[in-house]
């Protein structure tokens, strides 16, 4: 099965974003292959608060990329390049990652990754950690949440003082829980 | 001068602690590469600063646990009963414990005047509220953040007080095999 990452970068208190969005903190450098990045994907999910600012950016749909948006305001009309998902979202990713096929990317925010790792559908958190504090801003993971219990799987430090970190999502809570269920049922 | 050295405990969102002071995602079973680092960390240090809440538990557990010959840790409780400690408050009047002073003044000031005094490193573990504070006055010279391997969503944040964006400057990063990541960082003081 294809896997579901949640690669972001985040400021080093833990936030993806500025309070409005803003991404000015992110370094970027040079040693960090973009390309070889984007060539391990087909598939991009993110939500409406990501994807408007990128679109009104005009960037957004990525060639070879098939683009998800999770809205359920945002009219397909309105943005013929990507898929809006409205409904069912859960089952909608779920059947993505059944399918054959490169990784798929949960580009972001916070809270697409939230409803997703509760339903035990995100495999990683790839984070390149920016060495700033921000303050304030979008966290990774906005409250309230589960906690995700992660495995740490790999780190690459790069010259700019950039640090990321590779982990697995340890799904074996959940597991037991619905193990659990059945039983009861 | 003296350095003021941070080290605390950290998810990968920035937390030190659950919202009710949970501390379930923290990782227990410490590699003895992270002792050492631990170790070297600590063996310049001649002064703990802390806040009066984190003390009232922290120096009577250090206390107990370094008088318990069985205990594993002894060592660390002797080291931490026995380095000299200043607890910054605004309540107590007197030191109820052994080798403690209070600081009732300024945090800056206080911090800045213990830095200026002659001796080895200075250390802070917490509280939240104490650190917090710290880091919002620009005191802290080293960041020793040990990233442990959960995110929590909500919880006691260090970061927060902060008015500003803070750059800062990576020395080492240095993953351990039991899944913490210690990562050092200085203040970026343009």
């Amino acid at each position: 099965m294809r896997r579901v990452r949640y690669v972001v970068a985040m400021s080093l208190d833990g936030y993806i974003a500025g309070l409005n969005g803003e991404a000015d903190w992110i370094i970027m450098d040079p040693d960090i292959d973009f390309d070889a990045l984007f060539d391990q994907f087909d598939t991009l999910l993110m939500g409406r608060q990501t994807c408007e600012p990128m679109m009104k950016a005009g960037s957004g749909a990525m060639p070879g990329m098939k683009t998800l948006v999770f809205s359920r305001t945002l009219r397909q009309e309105d943005y013929p390049q990507v898929t809006v998902v409205a409904e069912d979202a859960k089952e909608t990713v779920a059947a993505l990652r059944a399918e054959e096929g490169k990784d798929i990317w949960l580009f972001g925010g916070g809270l697409l990754f939230r409803s997703l790792a509760a339903a035990g559908l995100v495999d990683t958190v790839e984070v390149a950690v920016i060495p700033v504090l921000l303050g304030s801003g979008i966290p990774l993971l906005p409250p309230p949440a589960n906690q995700v219990k992660l495995k740490l799987t790999g780190h690459k430090v790069y010259k700019t003082g950039i640090v990321a970190l590779e982990y697995a999502v340890q799904r074996d809570a959940g597991k037991t829980a619905i193990k659990q269920r059945k039983k009861r049922s | 001068m003296r350095k003021l050295k941070l080290q605390v405990q950290m998810t990968i969102d920035g937390y030190i602690a659950g919202q009710n002071g949970e501390m379930d995602w923290l990782m227990f079973q410490w590699d003895d590469e992270l002792k050492h680092y631990v170790d070297a960390l600590t063996e310049p240090v001649d002064c703990i600063v802390l806040g009066r809440k984190l003390a009232q538990g922290f120096i009577p557990h250090w206390a107990g646990v370094a008088a318990d010959p069985d205990n594993p840790e002894q060592e660390s409780g002797r080291k931490f009963t026995d380095t000299p400690k200043v607890v910054f408050t605004q309540t107590l009047d007197t030191s109820e414990w052994n080798n403690t002073v209070l600081a009732k003044g300024d945090l800056a000031d206080e911090i800045t005047r213990l830095k200026q005094q002659d001796g080895g490193d200075i250390i802070a573990y917490g509280g939240a509220n104490f650190v917090s504070n710290l880091i919002k006055h620009g005191l802290i010279d080293e960041f020793h953040l040990f990233i442990n391997p959960a995110a929590i969503g909500n919880g006691m944040p260090i970061f927060q007080e902060l008015d500003a964006k803070q750059n800062l400057i990576l020395v080492k990063a240095t993953p351990f095999a039991c899944g913490i990541v210690v990562m050092h960082y200085e203040p970026k003081r343009d």
